[in-house]
Order: structure tokens, then C-alpha cells, then sequence
């Protein structure tokens, strides 16, 4: 009795947890249906620009921006995640190890918007006295991959630590130095862990905010190089939402559900790479 | 020059000599950290031909196999003494720091088949381009002649590019011996080789060794005193004397199985344990 | 058999090249060695100058009175006594009604769903999506809902829930880990006494995951410290003390950002305020990651 009683209250819980994204989809687009049938999904990408007030709804240059931005903190992060998770695993004197987990966990732990008061007070000055203006695509994509950096590190050591040790031997016992058992035995066998990093970190950065906005300028227009001033989708709502009303707030809303889609579609790829995973 | 003559003349000459020595170890000592695994083991292995180090388990046999091509070196807290010598070579102050040099002329198949996770090509092409085989043709060549030197050729001559891990355990094992024999080493360590496979596969890997002591000098450890009787030419017997391995005996297989010296040997082969 | 070499492949070449492949190798080797201490260097450096930057301009400002003074002139002097308030507020709404939530799904999925099943993988993507979803979003969300649905306008209870929301997978997933890192042997031991399974859960399970849940709570408490995304258009950004859960009030992280962007001046003030984050974020952390670490030990030990 108690355990039907148990198992029941247990299912409710976890049905108001799981229905919680459906949920959430629901609201963002209930917010969204009324502009998206009186603008049309058309116009978000056609419009002259992006004055929303004005009925000029164009959000493409900060869909660019919101790419470049992830891709550019990807590519940075990745390759210097790797290698330091490599490092801690394979290279790093004892000692080191430790300073070197708390450093990343820390990292991992410091929130978005420190890192964007840092950005905005310490590397924004910097890369203005190197290429006017400061905030920028650049800044962006340094303050991001800052962020995304202990992230991918995580999940690509976790990796290297599930390696069975009997690769390692193998490897030593053909006379494979440390670089080319690393480059050819071990990074390979872990290519899942570091595309399950890479998407994870993906996700985090397209979704910032906080740091983003600091750092970027917000300008809406697609860069012409790094150096210009860019803004995210994300800047864009945190930065209009206070006033926007009517077809405004739809396409905020809209925009939200961009993010969304891009996020479910990296999680599941995440997802796919997880499960597909070789258990070795 | 042609490798078949070679191989013919360095027969004749072994034969002359009557059992030239490959490997041998001068009061050899190893320890975990504080823990002591091998004490004073002075052991002599002739070349080409299948040396068997049996005992019960924790005699120190596997560390004493990971002592030959410095495997010990892994861990960080090992300390070895006395000394090792391949050829006229101290494996430790000749080949200096780096062990790659002796790894090379040293191979080792483990306990449980440890293929890589990729195709069965990769597994052996790395160790080649690794050393400087780039040339797609040569590398073709030797992994079809290591591949039909362990017999799998017939077997999976055909789908080279498919995962090691689609193999069965004895295939995957033959794999492994295949690995080590493409870089062409002196010595070959097998450690329990057959210890996780079915009977029939065992057969197959022990024909592969006798088929393979013309060209290699092989030091197998078993705990299967049939299959050292099966492949053995020479026997060394190894017992945790107070907790640290020792050398009770060693000679040739004949000689121990039928006439052992020592008491130990005499209960051991008795299976009076 | 055939176990001769043939004639036509010429394996010397493996020894011959192997003299210059070997001193190629360590050049690699070499070159390879200098990336990963490099990586982390570069790591370590900006690691120091970022955490530098927050201590040493962080501390200048911070005082005892700092803690307990209200905000005046927008932050630029005075303390952050209110702010602390509403942080405390909406971070104890957010546990308070994740926390149940979560320990009885994470009970569910880890000691009544089959662990490779549909379901329970389709609950797990489901607790993924959520945990990558932007926090604006997350923001947005709760606008429609609390704020203007529910008619909670801006304030420290639509922020405590929206949030509840946020830190839901994060204290799943701790609490699902505390909850597989005990034993099998105790559940069995339970069945064969033939004790029900509310019982065994309460009297054995439970306690045994305590460690992990303390670690789901206290990761909980530093997702929701560390958000500021979400907050903006939930809790709002008062910033006097609140009086009821009712009324707006902004936590820590707004009032850095809030210093930092809108208010000329207001640098450091930010910076300390931001120390004060930092420094309880990364107790917390490191608090979570011991637990982590007990709870991996005493799972590998049964």
C-alpha cells in the first residue's frame, strides 16, 4: 500500500519535471503564434534591419553574430581544452595535477557575469589600444571561449581517465613514444569524449548572455571582421525585453525559440554521440 | 640482404655455439614502492627458442616479464636493481633513458588481447609509420606477412578496414602477436597469453609459438604446466619465498620435468601445493 | 603455412628508416611536450589574471559595513545588504521547490526505472535539454508564466521559481550519482528481509545518499547564485531590502552586472561584489567536488 502509494507520488514528480520542457516550449510559443502569423517567418530574415518598433524585423545579422561567436569560442577552446586535459593526464608532474583540476573547477564554477565584468574592464581596454573599438567580435569570442574552456576540459579528461590502461601498455610495448601514442592511439580511441565536450561547450557558449553582451558592443550588424562590434541573440532579448511590447516582444520570443531548437539539436547530437560511444 | 639466408646463418651459428644467450638478468631486484615483488633473480635465456616462466600466481612471474622490456617504468614508485642485459647491452645504462630503443627490439603480448579500438590495418600500421614506414605499399606488404605469419591472413585477409574489436578473443590475441612482430623485435614477452581464451584457440597459439621460436626468442609466462610442457624448451620456476619473488630453478625443459632439482620444482610439477 | 619472408618486400627498410624516424619521433615528441605545458600555461596565466583582477580590485572596497549597508546613489556607495537579502530569498525559493522534485525523480529514475530503458533515457535527453537551455530563455519563460500568467508581476517568488526550474537537472543528476553510489548489497540485504521498498528507501537508501544530496543541493545553490540572465525579467532590479516575497530585489550577480554596464563609476563597487560571489561560489564548488570524490571512494570500495 504505502508503495503504491510511494511509486505514484514519485511518477507525479517526475511527470512535472519531465513535462517541464514541453512546458516552457508551450509558453514561447503561445508568445510567439500572433506576430508570427501577422509578420510572417519570412520577414525575420528579409526585413531591411532590425528595428522592431518600426516593423523591420531582420535578425539574421544576430543569428551570424550568435554563430561566429560559437564558433569562434570552439575553436579557440577546443584544441587548448584538449591539450589540457591531455596534459593533467599524461604530461603533468603529480603536484601539478591537483593546482591544475582546482584551476579548471574553479573556471567552471566562476559565473558569466564575472567573466564579463572582466571582459569588459580588463580585455576590452586591451584589445582597444591594439584595434578600435574594444568590444567586439573578438572580445566575445575570447570571454566565451574563456567560459566554454573548463567545460570541454571536463569531459574530454573524464574520458582519458575511462581509457583502460591496457592501450597505454599496448602502446609503450611497440615502442610508440608518449606524442604519437597520444596523437594516434589515445586521442582517437577518446573521439567521442571530445565531440561530446565540443557540443556541450557549443551549447553553453550559443546560449551566454551575460558575458556576451558585456563584451561584444551590440551593435546589430554582421561583422565585417573580428574587430567589429556584434550582438548576439541572446544580448538582444536580455537588452530589449525590458520594453518591448506587441510584435517587439513576439520576436523576442521568437528568437527564443531559435535558441531553443539549436540547443535540443546539439544535446542530441550530444546525445547520439554518448550512446554510440565503443565501451571499449 | 636476403632475410632467409640471414636467418639460416644465424641458426647454424646458434647450433655451432650450442645455445647462444639473448637475455640475461644478474641479481635482478624489483620493488613496488617499500613492497619488495623480486629478489636476486640471475636468469639465462637462450636465443630462439621458447623459455617458460612457470609458478604459482604471485611468484613475481609478470613482474619479472615487465622488468625485460621496462614496463616497470609505468609506474613512478618502482625501483629496479642488479641488471639486465639484451646482446651485449645493459637494457638500463646502454639504452639509456629512453626505453623506446629496447621496446623495439623487445615485444610484448599481454594477458588479455589489447587490440586498439580501431581497424585491424591501423593496429598494425601504426607502430610502422610511426618508425618510418610510410610507403603504403611497403606497409601492405609486411601487414600481410605478419598477418599470414600468425595465420590470420586467411581469416581476415579480406576485411582489413573492419574493427579489431569484430574479432573473437584468439583472433584478436593472434592480432596482438601479429603487432608486435611487425616491428621485427629480437625477443617476444608473452605474458599468460592463452590464459583468456577457449581451448582451441589456446592450440592455435601454441603452435603459433612453436612455429615462431626460429626467428624469435620468446619467454612466455604460464601457469599451465601442460602448455609449458607443450612449448617449452627451457623452464624457469619462480615462488614467493616470504612474500617476495625468487628463481628456485631454471634449465632446460626437458631436464626440469624429468629430473628436477629442487624440492620446490619436485612438489610444484607434483601438484602437491 | 607459409612463414618465410618474400623476397620482394624489403622489411630492413624498417630497421634502416627506423634511425631517422626515431630522431623525427622525438623532434614531435619534443614539439608535442611544449603544446600541452604550453596549453596549460596559458590556462594557468589567464586563470591568475582574471581571479587576480577580482581580488585585488574586489577587496579595496570590501568592508564589514559593505555587507550590511543599503545600496545608495545606484550602488556607486553604501553596501549591499538588500541585495544579499533577495539573493538569499530567491536562492532558498529555488531549493525549496526544486529539491523535492528533484530527489523524488532522481529516486524514481535511479531505484524504480530499468536503467537502460526507453523511458528512463528518454527522461535523461529530456533533463539534458534542460540543462542546456540558455538562461534567457529561461527568463522568458518564467516572464510568460509567473510574471504575467500567474500575475506574480516582478518579484523575488517569480525569480525563485524560474530558477527552481534552471537548477531542476543539475540536482537530479547529483542526486541520481548519490543515489547508484550505494551499494547493491544494502538493497538486497533490504529485499531479504522482506522490508517494503518505502521503508528500505527511507531507512537504508536515503541516509547511505546523503553525501549526495548535499552535493545536488549545494550545486543547486551555486547554479542559482551564479544566474543572472534568467533574473532580469523575474525578479526584476530594486534595489531596496524586500519585505515580502512579493516584491522585486535583485541578487548578487544582477547588482555586478547592473555596476558594471548601466552605472557610470560603479567598477568597484562590481569588483566587490563580484568577490563576494566568487569567493562563496568557489566554497561551494569545492565542497560539491570533495563530496564528489567521498562519494566515488565509497562506491568503489563496497
Amino acid at each position: 500500500m504505502t508503495d503504491r502509494l510511494l511509486t505514484w507520488t514519485l511518477g507525479a514528480a517526475t511527470l512535472v519535471v519531465v513535462s517541464l520542457i514541453a512546458v516552457i516550449a508551450v509558453f514561447l510559443l503561445n508568445e510567439s503564434l500572433d506576430t508570427l502569423n501577422r509578420v510572417g517567418l519570412g520577414r525575420f530574415f528579409s526585413d531591411s534591419g532590425w528595428s522592431p518598433t518600426m516593423g523591420r524585423f531582420n535578425i539574421l545579422p544576430m543569428i551570424v553574430a550568435s554563430v561566429l561567436l560559437m564558433a569562434g569560442a570552439v575553436i579557440v577552446a577546443a584544441p587548448l581544452a584538449v591539450l589540457t586535459a591531455v596534459f593533467l593526464r599524461f604530461y603533468a608532474p603529480s603536484p601539478v595535477v591537483d593546482t591544475g583540476r582546482r584551476i579548471i573547477e574553479v573556471l567552471a564554477a566562476m559565473p558569466s557575469v564575472v567573466y564579463g565584468l572582466w571582459g569588459l574592464v580588463v580585455l576590452v581596454p586591451v584589445i582597444a589600444a591594439w584595434q578600435q573599438p574594444g568590444a567586439s567580435l573578438m572580445a566575445g569570442i575570447l570571454v566565451l571561449s574563456l567560459m566554454i574552456f573548463p567545460t570541454i576540459t571536463i569531459v574530454v579528461h573524464s574520458g582519458l581517465t575511462a581509457m583502460p590502461q591496457r592501450y597505454i601498455e599496448a602502446s609503450l610495448a611497440l615502442a610508440l613514444n608518449r606524442a604519437y601514442m597520444v596523437r594516434r592511439v589515445v586521442l582517437p580511441a577518446i573521439r567521442a569524449s571530445i565531440a561530446a565536450g565540443v557540443t556541450l561547450g557549443a551549447a553553453r557558449a550559443i546560449g551566454e548572455t551575460m558575458a556576451v553582451m558585456m563584451v561584444t558592443g551590440n551593435i546589430v550588424a554582421v561583422p565585417g571582421d573580428l574587430f567589429d562590434p556584434v550582438r548576439a541573440l541572446t544580448s538582444n532579448i536580455a537588452l530589449e525585453m525590458a520594453y518591448a511590447l506587441g510584435d517587439h516582444r513576439g520576436a523576442l520570443y521568437i528568437s527564443s525559440l531559435l535558441l531553443l531548437a539549436v540547443v535540443i539539436l546539439l544535446v542530441l547530437i550530444n546525445e547520439f554521440i554518448v550512446s554510440n560511444k565503443c565501451e571499449y | 640482404m636476403d632475410r632467409i639466408t640471414e636467418a639460416v646463418t644465424c641458426t647454424q651459428k646458434q647450433e655451432n655455439t650450442s645455445g647462444n644467450i639473448c637475455l640475461c638478468t644478474e641479481s635482478l631486484c624489483l620493488s613496488y614502492g617499500t613492497r619488495a615483488a623480486l629478489e636476486n633473480v640471475s636468469i639465462r635465456i637462450p636465443s630462439r627458442s621458447v623459455t617458460a616462466i612457470i609458478g604459482p600466481s604471485g611468484s613475481g612471474k609478470s613482474s619479472f616479464l615487465c622488468c625485460l622490456n621496462r614496463m616497470t617504468d609505468l609506474s613512478g614508485s618502482t625501483t629496479v636493481g642488479g641488471s639486465v642485459h639484451l646482446g651485449e647491452h645493459d637494457i638500463h645504462r646502454d639504452l639509456g633513458k629512453n626505453p623506446i630503443a629496447l621496446r623495439r627490439r623487445v615485444g610484448m603480448v599481454f594477458q588479455l588481447p589489447n587490440p586498439f579500438p580501431f581497424s585491424i590495418w591501423k593496429n598494425l600500421a601504426l607502430p610502422l609509420t610511426h618508425h618510418g614506414v610510410a610507403n603504403k605499399r611497403e606497409l601492405s606488404g609486411i601487414i600481410e606477412q605478419v598477418l599470414r605469419r600468425v595465420g590470420l591472413w586467411e581469416e581476415v585477409g579480406g576485411r582489413l578496414r573492419d574493427s579489431a574489436l569484430t574479432l573473437s578473443g584468439g583472433q584478436q590475441q593472434r592480432l596482438c602477436i601479429a603487432r608486435a612482430l611487425v616491428l621485427e623485435p629480437e625477443v617476444l614477452l608473452m605474458d599468460e597469453p592463452c590464459s583468456s581464451l577457449d581451448p582451441l584457440s589456446t592450440k592455435r597459439i601454441e603452435t603459433l609459438i612453436g612455429q615462431l621460436k626460429d626467428r624469435y626468442t620468446i619467454v612466455v609466462v604460464t601457469h599451465d604446466l601442460a602448455q609449458a610442457r607443450r612449448v617449452a624448451d627451457h623452464v624457469a620456476l619462480f615462488w614467493n619465498v616470504d612474500g617476495v619473488g625468487r628463481l628456485i630453478e631454471q634449465g632446460s625443459a626437458a631436464r626440469i620435468f624429468q629430473h628436477p632439482q629442487h624440492e620446490l620444482t619436485t612438489t610444484y610439477l607434483e601438484g602437491q601445493l | 603455412m607459409n612463414l618465410s619472408f618474400r623476397t620482394n618486400v624489403n622489411t630492413d627498410s624498417v630497421r634502416a628508416t627506423s634511425l631517422i624516424g626515431l630522431r623525427n619521433g622525438q623532434l614531435s615528441d619534443l614539439l608535442f611536450t611544449a603544446a600541452v605545458w604550453g596549453a596549460f600555461l596559458t590556462v594557468t596565466v589567464v586563470f591568475l589574471w582574471l581571479v587576480g583582477d577580482v581580488l585585488i580590485r574586489g577587496v579595496g572596497a570590501l568592508s564589514w559595513d559593505f555587507v550590511v549597508s543599503p545600496v545608495i546613489d545606484s550602488g556607486r556607495s553604501g553596501g549591499i545588504a538588500p541585495v544579499l537579502v533577495s539573493t538569499a530569498c530567491i536562492v532558498a525559493v529555488a531549493l525549496a521547490v526544486a529539491f523535492p522534485l528533484a530527489l523524488a525523480s532522481a529516486i524514481l529514475i535511479s531505484e524504480f526505472l530499468p536503467r537502460t530503458g526507453t523511458v528512463s533515457r528518454l527522461v535523461i535527453v529530456s533533463f539534458d535539454v534542460l540543462a542546456g537551455m540558455p538562461s534567457i530563455v529561461f527568463g522568458l519563460f518564467g516572464n510568460a508564466l509567473f510574471n504575467q500568467l500567474l500575475g506574480f508581476g516582478y518579484s523575488l517568488l517569480s525569480g525563485g521559481l524560474t530558477l527552481a526550474c534552471m537548477v531542476l537537472p543539475f540536482m537530479i543528476k547529483a542526486n541520481i550519482d548519490g543515489l547508484r553510489a550505494v551499494p547493491r548489497s544494502y538493497r538486497e540485504a533490504g529485499d531479504a528481509l522482506a522490508m517494503s521498498r518505502a521503508s528500505i528507501l527511507w531507512h537504508v537508501l536515503l541516509p547511505a545518499a546523503i553525501p549526495g544530496i548535499i552535493a545536488g543541493v549545494l550545486l543547486g545553490m551555486g547554479r542559482a547564485l551564479a544566474e543572472t540572465a534568467a533574473l532580469l525579467f523575474t525578479s526584476g532590479y530594486v534595489t531596496r531590502m524586500p519585505e515580502s516575497l512579493m516584491d522585486s530585489g535583485r541578487t548578487i550577480s544582477i547588482h555586478v552586472y547592473d555596476l558594471a554596464m548601466n552605472v557610470a563609476g560603479g567598477d568597484q563597487m562590481a569588483y566587490a561584489s563580484a568577490l563576494i560571489l566568487v569567493v562563496l561560489l568557489i566554497i561551494i564548488n569545492f565542497t560539491v567536488v570533495r563530496l564528489g570524490d567521498w562519494i566515488q571512494r565509497c562506491s568503489l570500495r563496497a
